[in-house]
């Protein structure tokens, strides 16, 4: 009998240890970066830290916190307030929305920029950037919840000026065209909310399908939303009134981008396409190395975009590739660009930021120190 | 592999059964209640032998023949064990039967913890993760996202309510409970002192509740649910084959069994 007891603790010890891998997996948000610059610095949210990164050498000018924390996570979007003010949301235990002030830094060796202000009522991860309208933070949860605080107010604890609860996690930055604020949610609906006296434009609209793009204000100002059903809509802002774009072969997961002409937008079967905005027609579409997660960027030149198996793609406004550069790891995070460089956040890549020029040419990488 | 054989079918039974009822109230914990049904009916056969060997084995243990040569042969450790083969062979006694199902629990365990965390997709790239293993067979377009909520429940967390400011297991306590009972009730009578099954499964009927119990304390509720409707099951199966030892819940019930 002994054998037998002691296979049963063997076992029940390994199920324990599997268990507890599963649930430390599940229990911190392990996703891909946010990224974001203001032009002369790259911010990178990844893992335990926030990381400002400037973008002529790629030093670390600073990290927040001071010290890894458990309860603390980086997924979400940092957003650059006009001020400079960097606001960024944890997805970890502590589901804290923190704004920095990098002109107020402190620490030997590290430096870590002084937080302004904390807003903690939320109640579950901040997977999205939030959206600076005028004097306002509008901030989407998971939780379901779109807060609303002032920027202004001068506390350094916030309480929320408004709770909009829409239901569904919000995993988009919202969008906007200065009246109304679009918010896209996992659980399918796009709503359209005054921004001074919080209600909807009208009424939610279904699209059948997970929006975790953030909606795109076209060229026209009509609003264009792809989801997980397959397709990109065309949406009139006035009536809420919704009209198919494009059908798609895969999910589409970032949020189209235009260029003043067509919108682009990738898929996760693996496809870029470009589509007219005035014709509403398909100008053309390609096929990279792997799914396109990510928003693509619009540059002077280049229309670029990223790919899960590690690519970098610049095409041209009729669709043909002008370079690729292979950066490796799986890229799924939208890219940015600043001081005429692009700048790509792969995960599970020999660092955790790639810099690249205008020509593809890899200028400089980032990884971080422990 | 283990995602291929376990993880993948396991996410798409569940959500196929989310499918079903994806109107209802609660839809995820129903799912998993079904799906606990589903995998106890497929083993079924093994609990019923599992029992059976328990039982063979018992009724060994109180044979006056094995007793006999027990004490023959108590110094002799290597002896005992080719007489106890023999004795087993004899009888058409499988010494492993009676620990294969609860060897089977926990792969399954295992992977219904990681199909619900998978299913459930609470940041991007798990989501992304669970577009990639769905049969294209379900639209998962438009089931996604899960509903997690469950009576009071959130699925994809621990679970315990707030009593008096106190934060209060309740699933981890019923989970213990249900796993003490059912491990009760399957506890035969021995009139033998030197009965080592009866006493590994009096130890096993206190390591294995508070086993359960602190997974249900800490990793997510919709385990716990298959651990309850799973006990409870259990306790079905054996009070409807008659072998449930309903005496071993009373206090000192395994003494009057015993004495008898």
């Amino acid at each position: 009998m002994k054998p037998k007891f002691m296979l049963f603790v063997l076992v029940a010890v390994l199920a324990a240890v599997v268990l507890s891998g599963c649930s430390s997996q599940a229990g911190f948000s392990h996703s891909w970066p946010g990224l974001a610059s203001d032009g002369e610095t790259a911010y990178l949210a990844s893992g335990q830290y926030l990381y400002a990164i400037s973008l002529n050498d790629g030093r670390e000018v600073w990290r927040y916190p001071a010290k890894a924390s458990n309860s603390l996570q980086f997924i979400a979007q940092p957003v650059v307030a006009p001020d400079g003010t960097i606001i960024i949301g944890s997805a970890g235990s502590d589901h804290r929305l923190v704004a920095l002030d990098p002109s107020n830094l402190s620490g030997e060796g590290v430096k870590t920029p002084a937080e302004k202000w904390t807003f903690t009522e939320a109640k579950s991860s901040w997977v999205a950037g939030a959206l600076i309208l005028d004097d306002k933070v509008f901030a989407p949860n998971s939780d379901g919840i779109l807060y609303v605080l002032d920027l202004q107010d001068g506390f350094s604890s916030k309480s929320a000026l408004q709770k909009i609860d829409l239901g569904g996690a919000l995993w988009a930055q919202p969008g906007t065209d200065g009246d109304l604020v679009y918010v896209s949610s996992v659980d399918h609906y796009l709503y359209a909310i005054d921004p001074d006296s919080y209600e909807f434009a009208w009424p939610a609209i279904d699209l059948g399908g997970a929006v975790p793009g953030t909606p795109l204000v076209g060229p026209d100002g009509s609003l264009y939303v792809g989801s997980f059903a397959s397709e990109v809509v065309k949406v009139n802002p006035a009536t809420g009134k919704d009209t198919l774009l494009t059908s798609t072969q895969g999910w589409v997961w970032g949020g189209p981008v235009t260029d003043g002409q067509n919108i682009y937008f990738g898929d996760l079967e693996g496809n870029l396409f470009a589509v007219d905005a005035a014709s509403g027609n398909q100008s053309w579409s390609i096929q990279p190395d792997g799914p396109v997660a990510g928003s693509p960027l619009v540059t002077n030149d280049a229309i670029v975009f990223v790919t899960e198996s590690g690519s970098v793609y610049a095409v041209d406004q009729d669709g043909k590739i002008v370079w690729q550069r292979e950066v490796g790891g799986q890229i799924y995070t939208s890219p940015v660009s600043g001081s005429d460089k692009i700048i790509v956040a792969p995960m599970q890549a020999e660092f955790s930021l790639a810099v690249l020029d205008t020509n593809g040419n890899q200028v400089w990488t980032f990884t971080p120190e422990k | 592999m283990w995602n291929t054989l376990i993880i993948q079918p396991f996410t798409n039974l569940l959500l196929w059964i989310y499918s079903l009822m994806a109107n209802v109230p609660g839809a995820f914990g129903w799912a998993i209640i079904l799906f606990t049904i589903v995998i106890r009916a497929v083993t079924w056969p093994l609990n019923a032998q599992q029992l059976k060997g328990a039982q063979a084995m018992q009724e060994m243990q109180n044979d006056k023949e094995w007793q006999a040569i027990q004490k023959k042969y108590a110094k002799d450790k290597e002896k005992l064990a080719q007489e106890q083969m023999r004795v087993y062979k004899e009888k058409g006694i499988n010494p492993f039967s009676s620990c294969l199902p609860t060897l089977i629990q926990f792969p399954i365990i295992i992977g219904l913890y990681q199909a619900i965390i998978r299913a459930l997709a609470s940041t991007p790239l798990s989501l992304l993760q669970l577009a990639r293993i769905v049969y294209p067979t379900l639209s998962a377009a438009a089931l996604i996202p899960l509903n997690s909520r469950f009576l009071w429940m959130d699925l994809g967390q621990p679970e315990s309510i707030l009593i008096f400011g106190f934060s209060f297991p309740t699933l981890a306590v019923i989970v213990a409970i249900t796993t003490y009972i059912q491990s009760k009730l399957t506890m035969p009578a021995s009139s033998n002192p030197g009965d080592q099954s009866a006493a590994m499964g009096k130890t096993m009927s206190i390591y294995m509740p508070l086993l359960l119990g602190y997974f249900a304390l800490t990793f997510a509720s919709g385990l716990s649910v298959y651990f309850i409707t799973s006990n409870l099951l259990g306790i079905f199966q054996y009070a409807v084959t008659g072998r449930a030892n309903w005496r071993n819940l009373l206090p000192g019930g395994d003494k009057q069994a015993k004495s008898k």
